[in-house]
């Protein structure tokens, strides 16, 4: 009876981080302001992570952790980039237009 | 009458009593089918399944801005800490570990980087807390 309880406990894992990956999208959806949307999207990341570990786990391959690693490192990338390009309206020529100034 | 609240409450406790004894015999059969570092994993996992649903009820049921950041990093924190922990249990020891251990560590260096990130971008865009923490603020300034 208890063989399979592994899969059980990855499985349930795994349909949480689903229920929390759609309700997340719904406040990414109908975010009312751009903060909300970016904090949206840095949450699901971080569960994409988790949930690209457990489906590793589930399937019995955890060489998934190598997908999930890279995609912590570009989540993080991201969000700052994102913010950035609100912020500035441009992602690489900040720094030109500091040297022009001086 | 009485004799149907006395078998009533016969059958009740005695049904209490088949699930005390069905709960027991349900751990004793799992502690002997696996170790205790199994269970712990499991727990370990549950709990943090539960935590990042709760994480993402929160962000999405919370009324600003500034109390859904609080809700999104529960995610951040105890999510991923049971979920990372509980995986590392299951594994033992050998280079998934390792790999687990580099997710959790860059994780939790970026995580509360990209909260204070978003948080001081709104801040400075000009997105106000909301008015009770605006009027308590004020007051400790007087």
């Amino acid at each position: 009876m208890f063989e399979t309880m592994p899969h059980y406990v990855f499985l349930f894992a795994m349909i949480c981080l689903f229920i929390a990956m759609v309700l997340v999208l719904i406040r990414l959806y109908n975010g009312p302001t751009l903060y909300d949307r970016v904090l949206s999207t840095n949450s699901f990341g971080t569960h994409t992570v988790l949930f690209i570990g457990i489906l590793g786990f589930l399937s019995g391959r955890p060489d998934f952790l190598d997908i999930a690693l890279l995609y912590a490192l570009i989540n993080f990338v991201g969000t700052i980039a994102i913010l950035k390009f609100f912020r500035y309206r441009a992602i690489g020529d900040a720094l030109e237009k500091r040297e022009a100034d001086k | 009458m009485r004799n149907l609240d006395l078998m009533l409450s016969l059958f009740r406790w005695s049904f209490y009593g088949f699930m005390c004894i069905f709960a027991v015999d349900v751990t004793v059969s799992l502690f002997t089918a696996f170790g205790v570092f199994d269970i712990i994993a499991w727990l370990l996992i549950v709990f943090g399944g539960i935590f990042a649903i709760i994480g993402a009820l929160g962000s999405l049921r919370f009324p600003d801005f500034w109390s859904r950041l609080h809700a999104a990093s529960i995610t951040d924190s105890g999510g991923v800490i049971l979920l990372l922990m509980g995986m590392g249990m299951h594994s033992g020891w050998n280079l998934v570990t390792f790999k687990l251990f580099l997710i959790g560590a860059f994780l939790f260096i970026t995580g509360p980087t990209s909260t204070h990130a978003v948080a001081n971008a709104a801040l400075v865009s000009g997105l106000k807390p909301p008015r009770q923490l605006r009027a308590d603020l004020e007051r400790d300034d007087d």
